[in-house]
């Protein structure tokens, strides 16, 4: 085999380990037991009698001789089949050798990986763990993977990085609101979700986290459950007497029964989805929606410039920005009736009244600092509103 | 049954052939269960020369090409993310590489370079024996583990069962599954049969139409229509050019005459010197009602292929009245036709499928009633019996 040759056998053995999931275990090179076997049996037959036979010599015991070996080189001959077969049997007994070796080789190297993997894995929940005995769980931990039910290979995002989400844990304790703001801000959505309040039809909070919403929603008598994927948040929630699963969004929408949510709210989420996963998470929102069913996404106003340039990016999780006039037609295009944009929590100083001089263009002037105010000061989030069609 | 999501995982070969018919009908069958359905396709040719973040030199990728295709192929359908479907249908190799809980594997044949054809490949394409056999463990390998992970393999025949239990040992989680024609059969023949001499099938190996047109030259007052196209098409169109000038290729017995490498012949040259006395009307495309009315008046069908996984065609050519003449190494197509009852079953080679079709020839009362018992034989393979062995499939997945 050339140079080429072995090098694409190379390559078909890495590459051959890489689909199943091994570690590569570099190219298999014969034992030197294997060597040596093999130089004897080539000996062997480089020796064989039937290929060195005598010439006869002269005279008549030479010409005796030559008949003598004339006459029995057919068994000469059926010997060196023999040994020819011998040969060939030892030859794969040690192919076959060397695969068991191979095999035991990429068994251990498996276990090797495995365990290194694992002691890296409990070493980085121990740290979790400690951070968390001190600070709050990371609360709304939307995947930024692509989770619509079936996509094409090329959108398909890496896996996740768990120094990243470590760190993640974190910075969201260290950025979060009061909790008092917290509950202010989360029983704004109280007027909206009464009509649950006393009915069958429970709401999903999508991202709960640590349930913060849905304890809101329990002291006000409507029933909710949740879903995050973060286990620390998740056991909290459920220390805290909250229904909550830990797992991926869409794969729990998938499981629950068309029609059957009286509401479905996902609290800075979207920002963390590619757009045809957001796309899909409307999709199944609608679907498993009741007919008069309330669907509430809230996100980042990036239209405060402060958020969109500057505060968006805190969050290494976030994949984009997404426009209030963007996830109102989503919305609406997958089917929602009532849509309403609502901007909220702006900061104090754009409610403030700031008196202008007088001046020749005060109109224009006033419309500017308006926008400034918008543009600096404004709304911090924004929240859709949509019902789901056939009330 | 209850509505499902069900993922049909497809990959796209620019062709639509018998099993593409075979997809479509059972798409549409699923979709009127009020199933459903989203194929994900993908391209299977070009594939990026990168797998699992490996790029691929071309001197290492151009040694062993199909390798590194079914590869590429295999890490796409393991990154198709399936959660939220119910079902996965995979369809071609390697397809069944998508991973899904509920996975229904319909398995018409395996990347067959790799497996029963690969001694074949390797003299047609003067392929390094010891990279094809590398390659082919590989394969073998990884596909061991990729069947180990579907929930159920339903194969295209009874023939590509056993080839699942010969080279991969698979003696359980595999059902058959028996498609139905692509051509409605009609009710009945009436038409008068004449002595055109029918074989229907892309020309590509292993089909074998080379012999198809060799038997022609050996036959005496009969006329060949070859429907079908492909890639050995030139190559074919200039093996008959040669017989009708009487020229007697140096390569004609044996498996010589079909196991040769081609040269891409330009599109339209071979026409150029096609002499008048071709006994051969070649017909790339033709409409359903063209080839219904070929099967219709033809004398028989001739399926030379080699090793054959399923063999629709023959059953489609046997519910409009032909008998069918095939080879003994043709694969399932043996499993239709009974010697000397509903057809031929002879050597694969020109002079023993000639001999066969001059006897039917020389007795058109011989061919008649061949062409009843073929009827009445395929009469069973319907859509109907199809789609309850598919259905009873998915359930059977489903629980």
């Amino acid at each position: 085999m050339d140079a080429h040759a072995t090098e694409t056998v190379d390559e078909i053995r890495r590459l051959t380990n890489a689909a199943l999931g091994r570690a590569d275990v570099g190219p298999i090179t014969p034992k030197p037991d294997r060597v040596a076997i093999e130089n004897e049996l080539r000996n062997a037959a480089e020796h064989e009698l039937v290929d060195t036979i005598p010439g006869g010599g002269g005279g008549l015991s030479g010409r005796v001789k030559t008949l003598v070996m004339r006459l029995s080189a057919f068994s000469w001959s059926r010997q060196r089949s023999v040994n020819y077969s011998l040969r060939q049997t030892i030859v794969r007994l040690l192919d076959e050798i060397d695969d068991l070796r191979s095999s035991i080789d990429v068994a251990e190297q498996r276990a090797a990986l495995r365990a290194t993997v694992t002691a890296a894995e409990l070493k980085r929940l121990g740290d979790q763990l400690g951070t968390n005995a001190h600070d709050p769980a990371p609360s709304v931990r939307a995947n930024a993977h692509d989770d619509v039910w079936c996509l094409a290979p090329n959108v398909v995002a890496n896996d996740g990085d768990s120094e990243l989400d470590a760190m993640y844990g974190r910075l969201e304790a260290a950025f979060r609101s009061a909790d008092s703001v917290l509950q202010e801000r989360l029983g704004g959505y109280l007027g909206d979700l009464e009509f649950l309040r006393g009915g069958n039809l429970p709401l999903l909070d999508i991202g709960c986290g640590r349930g913060d919403f849905l304890a809101v929603l329990r002291n006000a008598g409507i029933a909710g459950r949740g879903i995050d994927q973060n286990a620390a948040a998740v056991a909290e929630a459920t220390a805290n007497g909250l229904d909550v699963t830990q797992g991926d969004a869409l794969e729990y929408l998938a499981t629950v029964a068309s029609g059957s949510l009286g509401a479905v709210v996902a609290l800075h989420v979207v920002e963390h989805l590619q757009p045809e996963t957001c796309l899909a998470l409307v999709d199944e929102a609608r679907r498993v929606l009741a007919p008069g069913g309330l669907l509430i996404l809230e996100t980042p106003n990036p239209t405060n410039l402060a958020v969109g340039a500057a505060s968006f990016y805190l969050d290494p999780t976030h994949v984009r920005p997404v426009p209030a006039d963007y996830l109102q037609f989503l919305v609406r295009d997958r089917g929602f009736d009532d849509v309403e944009v609502r901007f909220l929590h702006a900061l104090p100083e754009y409610e403030a009244t700031i008196e202008l001089p007088e001046q020749p263009n005060g109109r224009a002037f006033a419309a500017l600092v308006d926008d400034l105010k918008w543009a600096l000061k404004g709304p911090l989030d924004y929240a859709v509103l949509a019902r789901c069609p056939g009330r | 049954m209850t509505p499902l999501r069900i993922a049909i995982i497809k990959p796209d070969w620019k062709i639509h052939g018998g099993f593409e018919l075979v997809v479509d009908r059972l798409n549409e069958h699923l979709s009127a269960q009020g199933h459903q359905l989203t194929v994900a396709g993908y391209a299977a040719w070009p594939v990026p020369h990168r797998i699992y973040g490996r790029d691929i030199a071309d001197d290492v990728w151009n040694q062993a090409p199909d390798f590194f295709r079914y590869l590429a192929q295999v890490e796409m359908c393991q990154r198709i993310r399936l959660q939220h479907a119910d079902l996965v249908i995979s369809t071609q190799p390697p397809t069944y590489a998508a991973e899904h809980g509920r996975h229904l594997a319909l398995f018409y044949h395996h990347a067959r370079r790799f497996y029963d054809l690969g001694d074949y490949v390797a003299r047609i394409e003067g392929a390094d024996g010891s990279l094809l056999a590398a390659a082919s463990q590989a394969v073998r390998q990884i596909d061991n583990e990729l069947f180990d992970k579907v929930t159920l393999m339903l194969a295209g025949s009874e023939t590509v069962r056993e080839r699942l239990q010969l080279y991969n040992h698979r003696y359980s989680g595999v059902d058959v599954f028996h498609a139905g024609p692509s051509i409605d059969p009609p009710a009945d023949l009436g038409a008068t049969r004449n002595r055109t001499v029918l074989s229907v099938g892309r020309h590509e190996f292993p089909k074998r139409t080379e012999l198809f047109v060799q038997a022609m030259y050996l036959t005496d007052r009969t006329h060949g229509v070859c429907v079908g196209s492909g890639g050995r098409l030139g190559s074919v169109k200039e093996l008959d050019a040669q017989l009708a000038n009487g020229h007697v290729p140096g390569e004609t017995s044996g498996d010589a005459l079909w196991l040769r490498p081609v040269e891409p012949v330009e599109r339209g040259t071979h026409e150029d010197r096609r002499p008048e006395q071709s006994r051969i009307e070649f017909m790339e495309n033709v409409e359903v009602a063209t080839l219904q009315q070929l099967m219709l008046t033809s004398l028989c069908l001739v399926a030379p292929a080699l090793l054959e996984d399923y063999g629709l065609t023959a059953i489609e050519a046997m519910q409009h009245g032909l008998p069918v003449i095939t080879c003994r190494d043709s694969g399932h197509l043996t499993h239709f036709v009974e010697h000397g009852v509903t057809g031929f079953v002879v050597e694969p080679n020109g002079a023993a499928i000639a001999e066969a079709i001059q006897s039917l020839v020389d007795d058109p009362d011989r061919a008649a009633t061949m062409g009843a018992a073929a009827r009445d034989y395929a009469a069973a393979f319907t859509w109907q019996r199809a789609f309850d062995e598919f259905d009873q499939a998915i359930e059977m997945v489903m629980s």
